[in-house]
C-alpha cells in the first residue's frame, strides 16, 4: 500500500511537500518578523517614554540615534531568529489548514506521507486531494513573509518619536526640574543679552572692534536662548560654539598685541581684573603723555621744564611700577631727547605719537578684557544651565551655611526681589522679617536650644584673601592748578560693574545677592 | 466503492428522503451519518414532527427490510425478539420452533421506546451492540446492515420509563427533531394534502450500504483530529483536569469511550459526504452534539437548573482548541 502511494503520488507528493516547505520558511520569517517587530516596538516605546520624560526630568537624549538603533535591533533580531527557528512541517500543514480552510487536508496528507498511520485504501486519495487543494489555493504563497504590522508599527512609532523629540524639545511640565532648566536657560539668555549690551557699549567707548563684533553675537545668543525652545544640551552647545568663537577672537587680539611689540607679561588667559589694571595703567600713562605735551606747548619755566624732563625720564624708564609699555618708553625717550635739544615741537610730536600707540594698545587690551569677561560670563551661564533644575547650586556659588539660616540675610530683600531680573531663587529670610516686627515669623520663634554634637567646627574661612598682601599706590600727575583738572570723558558703568564683579569674586557673597549687588552698581552707573 | 461513489449515493439518499421530508436537513444528514457509521439513532421530539415518516422513508430508499415496533407498557421482550411456539408437523408430532420477532429486520423503528418497561427495553441491548439475538435454539445473527431508529417523546412523563444509561449509550446519536418553520409548514401542507403523495425510490441496496460503511472506516484522520475527539470526551468528565467549565459544574458522569468512537466514525462519514477523504476537526465539531448529548448525565444542580446538555457541549467545544495551529503564533 505504501509503495503504491510512493509510486502513484510522485507529483502530488512533491506538490504537498513543496507547499509545506514553502509554508515552513515563510512562517519562520513571519514569526521572526513578529518578534523582532515587538523588540523594536518595545525599544522605541522606551525611547518615546524617555522623550516624554524629558519634559519632566532634564537630560540629554540622542533620540534620533536611539530610534535608528531600535530599528536596527529589529532587523538584527529578525536575522537571528530566522536563522534559529524552524517550523515543523506538520505544524506548518496544520497552520495552512487552519488559515485557509483546508479541513485538515494538508496535515492528514503530511501524516500519511510520513507514515504516521497505517496505510488505508484512501491514503493515496488523501495525498492527491491535498495536492489538488494546494495547487488551486496556493496557500503557502499567501503567507506573507515580509515585515508585519509590529515592524511597520515600530517604524511608524520611530517617526512619531523623532517628531515628538523635535516638537517637545524645550517643552517642560510646570513645577518640574525640566521647567527649572528651561527657566534657567531663559534667565541666562537675559543675562547674556545684558552682558552683550554692556560689552557693546563699553566696546564702543574703548573702540574695541573685536569686542563690539562679539557683543552682537553674544546678544543674538541671548535672544535665542530666550526665544527658542532649547533643551539643556542645545543651549550648552550654542554657548560652547560661541565660546569657541570668542576664544578665537581673543587669541587674534593677543596675537596682534604680540605683533605690535607688546609681549604680554602674564600667562594666557589673563584675568579680567589683571587686564583692567594694565588698562588703567595705560590710561594713566596716556594722560601723562598728553599732559606733558600740553605743558610743553605752554612755554614752561625752567623749573617746570626740569620737572617735565624728570617725568619724561621716569616714563622712558618704565614708570614708577614699570607699567609703561616698550613703545611708550621709546616715545618718551625720543620726546626727552627732542626736549633736551630744545625741539619742543618734536618732543610734542613724539609724545602725541606715543599716546596714539598707547591708545591702540589700550583698545587691544579693552578687546581682550571684554572678550575674556564674555568668556567668563558664558562659562558661568553654561555652569548654571548645566546645574539648573538639579536642585544644587554651582559649587563656586554655594551659599555659606550661615546665609541659609534665618537671620543670615540682609534686610531689604523684598524690595529688591520685585525688580526685574533673574534672581528668582529667593534669598533666605532676614532677621526682622515676619508677622511681628523685629521678632520674625511666629513659627520662627526660638525654642529650646538644639543639643550640639561634640566636635570641632571646621574653619571654612580662608585667611589672607582680603586686605592683606602688597598694596600698590601711584601718584596721579596733574596740572596742580586750580580749575585745570582734566580727565578723559567717558561712561564709567562698565568699569564700575567690572570692579564690582572683581570684588564680589573675592568676597564671600551669597549668590542670591550677587545679582542684586550688581544691579545696584549698574543703577548707580546708569544716571552718570 | 470509492469516495466519489459514496458521495453520489449519499446525496441520492438524502435527495430522496427530502422528497418526502420537508426541512430537517441536518437531522436527515445525521441519521445517514449514523447509518453509514453502523450506529443507531435515538430521535427525540414531540408527536407529529415526522419521526416515523423519516424512518419509513429511509427504509423505502434503501430497499432494506423494515419493521416497526410500537412500544407499550405491556409489551414483553418476546414481542420484540420472538418466541418459541409449538408447531405440529404432518406426522402430528409437536415441537418448539423459534418464531422470529420484529427485531429481525434491517431497519427497526422502535417507536416511543420509553413507553416500554426497562425489561422490554433491555431486549434491544444485545441486538444493538452484538447484532445478534440470543434465544432458545441458539444465538441468531441479525442481517447487516442493521439499524435501530428509536423515537421518544420528551414531554410525556406519565407512564414512561426513562431509558437506562446502558441502553442509551448504545445509540450513536441522539437527535432532536425540531418544529418546522412557517415556510416548511406550508410545504408540508402542500405535499401531504395533494392527491399524489410523493413516493421515494430505491437508490441503494443493503450490500452498497455495507460497502459504504466499510469505506467510511478507511478514511484517515490526522492525529490532532483524533486527539480532539478524545479531548472532547475527556472534557465532559467533571473530575478531569481538562473538564469544561460547565461540565465541571453540572455534569455527574461524562461520556463513555463509545462517545469518542461515535465522534470519529461519524466524522469520517461526514468527511466523505462532504467530498473529502480525510476527517477534519470541523467534522468532529459538527457531530459532537448528536454524539455526546445523551451521554452526559447531569448532577442534581444541573437538573435543578434545567441545564441543557447541548449548552455544556457548546461550552466544551468553545473551550477545547480544535488544533494546535489555532494557538500557534503568529
Amino acid at each position: 500500500m505504501a509503495a503504491s502511494i510512493e509510486n502513484r503520488g510522485g507529483m502530488e507528493r512533491n506538490e504537498v511537500l513543496d507547499t509545506v516547505a514553502g509554508a515552513c520558511w515563510r512562517l519562520a520569517a513571519r514569526r521572526a518578523w513578529l518578534w523582532s517587530g515587538r523588540a523594536s516596538l518595545s525599544w522605541i516605546l522606551a525611547v518615546l517614554a524617555l522623550v516624554l520624560a524629558r519634559t519632566v526630568i532634564p537630560f540629554t537624549l540622542p533620540y534620533n540615534l536611539l530610534c535608528g538603533l531600535g530599528l536596527a535591533v529589529g532587523v538584527f533580531t529578525f536575522l537571528l531568529l530566522f536563522a534559529a527557528w524552524r517550523v515543523p512541517p506538520l505544524i506548518a500543514a496544520q497552520i495552512l489548514d487552519h488559515r485557509f480552510e483546508g479541513a485538515d487536508r494538508m496535515a492528514t496528507a503530511v501524516e500519511v506521507l510520513a507514515g504516521t498511520h497505517p496505510p488505508t485504501a484512501l491514503s493515496s486519495a488523501v495525498v492527491a486531494d491535498a495536492a489538488r487543494w494546494a495547487a488551486v489555493r496556493s496557500p503557502a504563497r499567501s503567507i506573507g513573509w515580509l515585515p508585519g504590522r509590529p515592524m511597520l508599527a515600530a517604524v511608524g512609532l520611530a517617526a512619531v518619536t523623532v517628531a515628538a523629540g523635535g516638537l517637545l524639545t524645550g517643552v517642560s511640565v510646570p513645577g518640574t526640574p525640566a521647567r527649572q532648566v528651561a527657566q534657567t536657560i531663559r534667565q541666562e539668555g537675559r543675562r547674556i543679552e545684558r552682558t552683550a549690551d554692556a560689552m557693546g557699549s563699553q566696546a564702543r567707548l574703548d573702540r574695541a572692534r573685536a569686542s563690539r563684533r562679539m557683543a552682537g553675537s553674544l546678544r543674538r545668543l541671548g535672544e535665542d536662548l530666550q526665544r527658542e525652545r532649547l533643551d539643556r544640551f542645545g543651549a550648552l552647545s550654542r554657548i560652547e560654539s560661541l565660546g569657541r568663537e570668542i576664544e578665537a577672537a581673543r587669541r587674534q587680539v593677543r596675537a596682534r598685541r604680540e605683533q605690535s611689540g607688546e609681549r604680554p607679561a602674564t600667562p594666557d588667559p589673563l584675568l579680567p581684573q589683571q587686564l583692567f589694571r594694565q588698562r588703567a595703567a595705560l590710561d594713566r600713562t596716556i594722560r601723562q603723555f598728553q599732559e606733558i605735551a600740553e605743558r610743553l606747548a605752554q612755554n614752561p619755566s625752567p623749573d617746570e621744564r626740569r620737572s617735565l624732563m624728570r617725568q619724561l625720564e621716569a616714563l622712558s624708564e618704565g614708570g614708577s611700577e614699570g607699567e609703561v609699555p616698550t613703545r611708550g618708553r621709546e616715545q618718551a625717550a625720543a620726546a626727552r631727547r627732542q626736549a633736551a635739544a630744545g625741539n619742543t615741537a618734536g618732543a610734542r610730536q613724539a609724545l602725541r605719537q606715543g599716546a596714539m600707540d598707547l591708545e591702540d594698545l589700550r583698545a587691544m587690551l579693552a578687546d581682550e578684557e571684554g572678550l575674556t569677561q564674555a568668556q567668563r560670563d558664558l562659562r558661568r551661564s553654561a555652569d548654571r544651565i548645566a546645574r539648573g533644575g538639579s536642585g544644587a547650586p554651582p559649587q563656586s556659588e554655594a551659599p555659606p551655611q550661615a546665609a541659609l539660616q534665618p537671620g543670615g540675610a540682609a534686610p531689604g530683600r523684598r524690595q529688591l526681589q520685585q525688580g526685574e531680573g533673574p534672581a528668582e531663587q529667593e534669598p533666605p529670610p532676614g532677621p526682622n522679617q515676619g508677622t511681628t516686627a523685629g521678632q520674625g515669623a511666629a513659627q520662627d520663634r526660638l525654642g529650646e536650644r538644639t543639643p550640639r554634637l561634640e566636635g570641632e567646627r571646621p574653619q571654612t574661612r580662608i585667611r589672607g584673601m582680603q586686605g592683606e598682601g602688597r598694596a600698590a599706590t601711584s601718584d596721579m600727575l596733574g596740572p596742580g592748578r586750580q580749575g585745570q583738572v582734566r580727565a578723559v570723558p567717558g561712561r564709567s558703568g562698565g568699569a564700575v560693574r567690572t570692579e564690582a564683579d572683581r570684588y564680589m569674586s573675592r568676597m564671600r557673597i551669597p549668590p542670591e545677592y550677587r545679582e542684586i549687588v550688581r544691579r545696584y552698581f549698574e543703577a548707580l552707573a546708569g544716571p552718570r | 466503492m470509492d469516495a466519489a461513489t459514496f458521495r453520489t449515493t449519499f446525496a441520492a439518499i438524502r435527495r430522496e428522503i427530502q422528497r418526502v421530508i420537508v426541512g430537517h436537513e441536518t437531522l436527515v444528514e445525521h441519521v445517514l451519518y449514523a447509518m453509514f457509521a453502523n450506529g443507531h439513532v435515538l430521535l427525540e421530539g414531540v408527536p407529529g414532527l415526522g419521526k416515523t415518516l423519516l424512518v419509513k422513508t429511509l427504509a423505502q430508499c434503501l430497499d432494506l427490510r423494515y419493521s416497526r415496533i410500537q412500544f407499550t407498557p405491556d409489551m414483553m421482550p418476546a414481542d420484540i425478539i420472538g418466541t418459541n411456539v409449538v408447531v405440529q408437523d404432518a406426522d402430528g408430532r409437536r415441537y418448539f420452533q423459534f418464531q422470529r420477532g420484529p427485531i429481525f429486520s434491517q431497519i427497526v423503528l422502535a417507536d416511543e421506546i420509553n413507553r416500554a418497561t426497562p425489561k422490554t427495553q433491555s431486549a434491544l441491548l444485545e441486538a444493538m451492540q452484538e447484532r445478534s439475538v440470543t434465544a432458545p435454539g441458539g444465538p441468531y445473527a441479525l442481517e447487516e446492515p442493521f439499524l435501530v431508529l428509536a423515537t421518544q417523546n420528551p414531554i410525556e412523563m406519565e407512564g414512561t420509563y426513562p431509558l437506562p444509561e446502558a441502553q442509551i449509550d448504545r445509540f450513536m446519536f441522539k437527535l432532536k427533531v425540531e418544529s418546522p418553520t412557517l415556510r416548511e409548514l406550508l410545504e408540508i401542507m402542500d405535499r401531504t394534502t395533494s392527491s399524489v403523495p410523493p413516493v421515494p425510490s430505491v437508490v441503494a441496496t443493503g450490500s452498497e450500504i455495507k460497502a459504504m460503511q466499510a469505506l467510511a472506516r478507511e478514511v484517515p484522520a490526522a492525529d490532532h483530529v483524533r486527539l480532539l475527539a478524545a479531548r472532547l470526551v475527556r472534557a465532559t468528565h467533571a473530575g478531569d483536569e481538562a473538564a469544561g467549565s460547565l461540565a465541571r459544574r453540572f455534569v455527574r458522569y461524562g461520556s463513555s469511550p463509545r462517545g469518542a468512537q461515535a465522534l470519529l466514525l461519524t466524522a469520517r462519514v461526514r468527511a466523505l459526504a462532504e467530498g473529502r477523504v480525510n476527517a477534519s476537526t470541523e467534522d468532529i465539531q459538527a457531530v459532537a452534539p448528536g454524539a455526546l448529548r445523551h451521554r452526559l448525565i447531569l448532577n442534581f444542580e444541573g437538573e435543578a437548573e434545567g441545564v441543557d446538555p447541548d449548552e455544556v457541549i457548546r461550552s466544551i467545544l468553545a473551550e477545547v482548541p480544535p488544533t494546535p495551529a489555532a494557538s500557534w503564533s503568529p
